[in-house]
């Protein structure tokens, strides 16, 4: 029975050794490949940053190395680090070695690693003659193929990649779409003619497509967003009037008037703030009836834009007297967050008796519209500010008698 | 003549070759280190005439280790390389003390330019 117990600790013993052994080899062998791995990667950075340097890409040892993708990577690194007449040199020596065809060529592999990396190579490379491939790849089954070429395309910056970037968008999911509009705006002004009769047409994305025509800002874009303002879908309105706010003309602000109208209090909203941006004086009128919109958001944001534009202070001050007291309240608490309510607190005690009714006139009617602790906490009486309001109540400011 | 003695730090590999490179071809004597912290010290040793300093480094920030070399009264001029663009990071290095600041990716040929005004500043 010993004996049986003694071979068998000897047998356990001689397992758990030979595991461990070959644990260490596995990890010396392994410590040895990335070691050598490391020791290439380094010849590589070291002969290109060289010949980078001297100007010479006819070197040997870049033929012979161009297809090993620890050699392409350093390339690429290189690319991604330089600008100006050292990158041009790099990319037309990649491209004389025959790195651009294997990239072109990897882009109908049939692993998806290789066809994603290889579309990002060549967005690194930028090589021009590439776009037809890439185009081709933008309709690549796995999304982020389709997104990488995209990118490529936008790197490299030819217009005539717009349009098929735009159709491939329409059979992408939300998530990878916003990519693609990503890169359709880094092609600028270039993409915007493309874009525009895109806008026009029935196509998926339009609301991206006005967003990102917003983002471009390009006045030719102006007549199809008007146009998309009266369209059936509550997205692409919000996206065109939140676009014609950031970008648009003079010619925008009766449509952006007539979108505080719109069924929809989001469009409503985002019309007021894009009035606000537009600074333009035509939309005053609309805004002050803004005030009294039904809903918080149109309120709050037409008081804001009535604070940007100007003329605006003075619209907020005669809606502080408004019928409606949603009304009161949204231009009472845009006007606390000026300076004008501080400018009043400091004018109580001016010796200028004009200058002190017309504060104690704002702060008054301010209190009137709920607003009274404000001034308590700004270091006023509460029995000064309580005898303004009442003042401002019972119409005894000359201003107030005179506008009612 | 002693040659003028540019220090590099960089801890990206590419890039520090690059620089070293191209620094040696116009002549200059490179040291190149790839941490922030042993720059610092070495920058005390006061043999260096212009340092090309990365931003984001391992040991110590780049615009830490300017920090400490201005208050310790080192006067070299620094250029910061770097791929951190933002405004409010060049300024803060600008306002530390750097004399100028590259972003990356760069032209190795406009930088040389850059190098050599900084210098002409120094030695010319």
């Amino acid at each position: 029975m010993a004996e049986l117990s003694r071979i068998i600790l000897i047998a356990l013993a001689s397992v758990v050794l030979c595991a461990g052994a070959m644990l260490f080899a596995v990890k010396v062998t392994r410590r040895h490949i990335e070691g050598r791995r490391f020791t290439r990667r380094q010849i590589y950075v070291d002969l290109v940053g060289e010949l980078i340097v001297r100007g010479t890409f006819h070197h040997r040892a870049f033929r012979t190395n161009s297809a090993d993708p620890l050699f392409r990577g350093v390339l690429l690194e290189y690319l991604r680090m330089l600008r100006g007449e050292d990158r041009s040199r790099l990319m037309r020596a990649a491209r004389d070695m025959g790195m651009v065809d294997r990239f072109v060529k990897e882009l109908t592999s049939r692993d998806r690693n290789l066809r994603v990396s290889a579309a990002q190579a060549l967005g690194e490379i930028g090589d021009p003659t590439t776009v037809e491939e890439l185009v081709f790849a933008l309709a690549d089954p796995v999304d982020e193929v389709g997104a990488q070429a995209a990118a490529a395309l936008a790197r490299i910056g030819d217009p005539r990649a717009v349009k098929s970037m735009l159709a491939a968008m329409d059979h992408q999911e939300q998530w990878n779409a916003q990519r693609l509009a990503d890169s359709l705006f880094s092609f600028g002004k270039d993409a915007v003619p493309e874009m525009t009769r895109y806008l026009q047409s029935s196509g998926r994305y339009r609301p991206l497509i006005a967003r990102t025509l917003g983002l471009i800002g390009d006045l030719r874009a102006e007549p199809a967003l008007i146009q998309a303002l009266s369209s059936a879908s509550l997205e692409l309105r919000l996206r065109s009037v939140a676009a014609l706010g950031r970008a648009g003309s003079i010619d925008a602000v009766p449509h952006l008037v007539e979108a505080l109208d719109d069924e929809d209090w989001r469009v409503r909203a985002q019309a007021a703030s894009a009035l606000g941006r537009r600074r333009d004086r035509e939309g005053l009128p609309a805004l002050r009836r803004a005030l009294a919109d039904p809903s918080w958001w149109v309120r709050h944001n037409s008081a804001a834009a009535l604070a940007q534009v100007a003329g605006g202070n003075e619209a907020l001050r005669r809606a502080l007297d408004h019928p409606d007291p949603y009304a009161r309240d949204a231009a009472a608490s845009m006007l606390l967050s000026t300076d004008a309510a501080i400018a009043a607190v400091r004018s109580v005690g001016s010796e200028d008796p004009l200058e002190r009714a017309a504060s104690e006139e704002f702060i008054g009617a301010l209190a009137e519209a709920g607003k009274e602790e404000y001034f308590v906490a700004a270091g006023l009486d509460p029995h000064d500010v309580k005898s303004m309001r009442l003042r401002h109540e019972l119409k005894e400011y000359p201003h107030v008698a005179s506008d009612r | 003549m002693q040659r003028i003695k540019v220090m590099v730090v960089e801890d990206s590999r590419v890039a520090s070759v690059m620089l070293t490179r191209a620094l040696e071809a116009e002549g200059f004597t490179v040291v190149a280190l790839d941490d922030g912290l042993d720059a610092y010290k070495r920058g005390l040793e006061g043999d260096i005439d212009l340092v090309l300093l990365d931003h984001l480094l391992p040991g110590m920030l780049g615009t830490e280790v300017l920090h400490r070399w201005r208050s310790e009264g080192i006067t070299f001029p620094v250029i910061m390389i770097s791929n951190v663009t933002g405004e409010e990071e060049v300024t803060r290095a600008l306002t530390l003390g750097a004399r100028d600041y590259v972003r990356k990716p760069f032209s190795t040929r406009e930088l040389m330019a850059r190098v050599r005004i900084q210098l002409d500043g120094v030695h010319g």
